[in-house]
């Protein structure tokens, strides 16, 4: 399997008042193309900060992050958003889904992110296509033109998966998907995920908190404060969540 | 292309930033209506005043006329752009209309105003040569007010030996003066150290005018210049006599310079009164009559402009109060935009584009409805007098049957030009503010 993302020596700290906060010790890990990673760990340990770090949203405070063969630290904000655009896709606990816009619109959007508007006009029908097929897909595809606040969580969740695809990515960084989400339907995107994966053999690496969630990745990666305590993939009572 | 799309959907779904958009179009309204108004009410006036008074005018200096009129004719007849010119007899006086021989105190408690006249003498015959007067008696509508016989406007057609004298017909209007009536002007002269000597003469009125400009056709009365004469040349020689003005109206030629001819024919009025050792005077063109009233009404648009565009200011902060407020409500939007490939530079422009397309669509709005209420402004402003006794712009103060108005596309430009450039400026700041955000701290923020 080729490997994907990549983070070396990633560490991270944020200075409050006169104090240093180490938030990130040294941070090594990879995802491979096709694999699903949970990443575990206690409130604090780093978790969010360093799925922010590796989708180029906050740059790191040493170490490296490469992307096949690019490595995306070292590259301008400019080449670093293209890059983000195209080979990451992002799933949010609480969706972020753009309120005044529709569940099409929201997924388009993604699209319309890097062209220009008479580029975006010539490929409007194929966008707009591609988006509609995305939202039947996965079972959306009669709520085309509502709005997030016309939908229910995991409606929401999906249109959010639908827009993390949009841009045909080869990872993406779930923060705590099903986090906000009851039983069952936290289930159907966890459903969805694992068939995304299976079919379009796309990378996920997941936040999570979930023992259940964390129990089917193929690899598990425990932080604990701000430092990889393993790679493993351990049976559900093992996990220290 | 997303950023524009963004932005025209935050600024429709936000009612607030409705109320941006009505608030350009009101500052534009207002900035290009009143000053419509302001310029159609100069413009009115200019060519009322010019009406009532000729291109230039000699003004005698002393307190009584002076008696070298021949030395006049033949400068102004040498003049190359002189076309005409008209001696007057002007003084200031009080009428009394009941034909009373004394003001009684009851009239003067009432205010001066009322009673207080200009006399301008003149010579019809000269007169129409330099005025209008034979239009503004035809102005006048009702025929019971017109004089009997317009080439002698004084004819009063009575068997006395009264004179006539035409009244404005505003003047007429306010005193219920039908033709024929009873004026009696009661003034005062004085020749050098002598007494003063008291003037109380009787007319008859006999006919009324109407320029156009109120202020003229309230205060004054035109009486022959012969009348005049005699008043002022009682004790004088018949020929010093039939010399006697204190004012000489002047027509130029078609396209002569104003300013040019004035300093000509004062040059050589002041070679001329060293040379005699005559009385000084001074040449005035119609704008430097009634410089004041015109200075005024200008420095009146001025601050107008100015006061209008303080409006523009206050739009300008709501643009930027609206859009900052915006900024906060979308500070996760501006995270998830950076997560999906948006640049800084994207979300500035959507803040500056919202701005932009609120100074369009409202300037747009304000100019288009500046426009219809310029055509509709008469129906507007009767509207607002019998809905809410508010009036717009009194014609009646003015002499004038409509509201005037003239649109100067120019000012029109300007206040588009401001009202984009500090909109634009307003949505800049707040955009910035976006633009910078750090898009975790954006991701993490709740609402």
């Amino acid at each position: 399997m080729t490997e994907i993302l990549r983070a070396q020596g990633i560490e991270k700290s944020y200075r409050i008042g006169k104090q240093d906060i180490r938030v990130l010790r040294g941070i090594d890990m990879s995802v491979m193309e096709g694999e699903i990673v949970a990443l575990c760990g206690s409130s604090g340990a780093g978790k969010s900060t360093l799925l922010h770090v590796l989708g180029l949203l906050d740059p790191p405070s040493g170490g490296k992050v490469w992307y096949r063969d690019v490595c995306a630290t070292d590259i301008s904000p400019a080449r670093q958003t293209r890059l983000r655009h195209d080979l990451v896709g992002f799933v949010f606990q609480f969706y972020h889904l753009i309120a005044e816009l529709s569940a099409l619109e929201n997924v388009m959007l993604g699209e319309m992110m890097l062209r220009s508007l008479p580029d975006y006009m010539r490929h409007r029908k194929q966008i707009k296509a591609r988006a509609v097929d995305l939202l039947a897909s996965i079972g959306l595809g009669d709520r085309l033109k509502n709005r997030p606040s016309q939908l229910s969580g995991g409606e929401r969740q999906r249109v959010a998966i639908a827009r993390a695809l949009v841009s045909d990515p080869q990872v993406i960084l779930a923060d705590e998907p099903t986090g906000n989400l009851d039983s069952q339907t936290a289930e159907e995107i966890l459903e969805l995920i694992w068939k995304i994966n299976e079919e379009q053999n796309i990378a996920f690496l997941i936040v999570t908190h979930d023992q259940n969630v964390a129990s089917r990745t193929d690899r598990i990666i425990r932080l604990k404060d701000g430092l990889v305590l393993g790679h493993s993939q351990l049976e559900a009572e093992e996990i220290p969540l | 292309m997303y950023v524009y799309y963004l932005a025209l959907k935050y600024l429709l779904s936000r009612p607030i930033n409705l109320l941006s958009i009505l608030g350009v179009t009101l500052a534009v309204w207002a900035l290009i209506v009143i000053v419509s108004i302001f310029s159609g009410f100069i413009v009115k006036m200019e060519k009322h005043i010019q009406g009532t008074t000729s291109d230039l005018s000699f003004i005698h200096i002393g307190s009584s006329p002076r008696s070298d009129l021949t030395l006049f004719q033949k400068l102004l007849e040498a003049d190359p752009e002189v076309q005409a010119f008209a001696p007057r007899l002007v003084w200031h006086g009080m009428l009394d209309h009941a034909g009373k021989n004394e003001l009684d105190l009851r009239r003067l408690q009432r205010g001066p105003e009322r009673d207080f006249v200009q006399v301008i003498g003149i010579d019809p015959k000269q007169e129409q040569k330099v005025s209008r007067l034979r239009a503004w008696l035809a102005a006048v509508e009702d025929a019971s007010l017109r004089p009997v016989n317009p080439a002698k406007p004084f004819e009063t057609g009575s068997d006395d030996e009264i004179p006539g004298a035409l009244l404005g017909l505003a003047r007429a209007r306010d005193l219920g003066l039908p033709r024929g009536s009873s004026l009696t002007l009661v003034s005062g002269h004085q020749v050098r150290n002598e007494d003063v000597t008291r003037i109380q003469k009787r007319f008859r009125l006999s006919g009324c005018w109407s320029s156009g400009f109120y202020h003229f056709d309230e205060n004054t009365m035109l009486v022959p210049l012969s009348v005049m004469r005699d008043i002022f040349g009682e004790g004088r020689p018949a020929w010093q006599q039939a010399q006697l003005f204190n004012e000489i109206a002047i027509q130029l030629v078609e396209g002569a310079d104003l300013n040019q001819a004035k300093k000509r024919l004062q040059e050589s009025f002041d070679k001329l009164s060293q040379k005699k050792f005559i009385w000084g005077g001074i040449f005035w063109t119609w704008r430097d009559r009634n410089r004041n009233f015109l200075q005024n009404v200008e420095h009146q648009k001025f601050l107008m402009r100015l006061m209008l565009f303080v409006l523009v200011i206050v739009v300008g902060f709501l643009i930027f109060a609206t859009l900052s407020m915006m900024v906060v409500e979308k500070i996760r939007d501006i995270g998830i935009l950076s997560a999906l490939g948006g640049t800084r530079t994207g979300v500035l422009v959507i803040f500056a584009f919202s701005g932009l397309a609120i100074a369009i669509i409202g300037s747009s709005l304000g100019v288009l409805s500046a426009v219809w209420t310029c055509a509709h402004l008469n129906d507007f402003n009767v509207w607002l007098k019998d809905s809410f006794d508010i009036h717009l712009f009194r014609t009646s103060v003015y002499g004038l049957k409509e509201v005037p108005h003239q649109i100067e596309w120019l000012w029109v430009g300007i206040v588009c030009t401001v009202t984009l450039g500090l909109s634009s400026l307003s949505a800049i700041i707040p955009g910035f503010r976006a633009a910078r955000m750090d898009p975790v701290k954006a991701l993490r923020h709740e609402i």
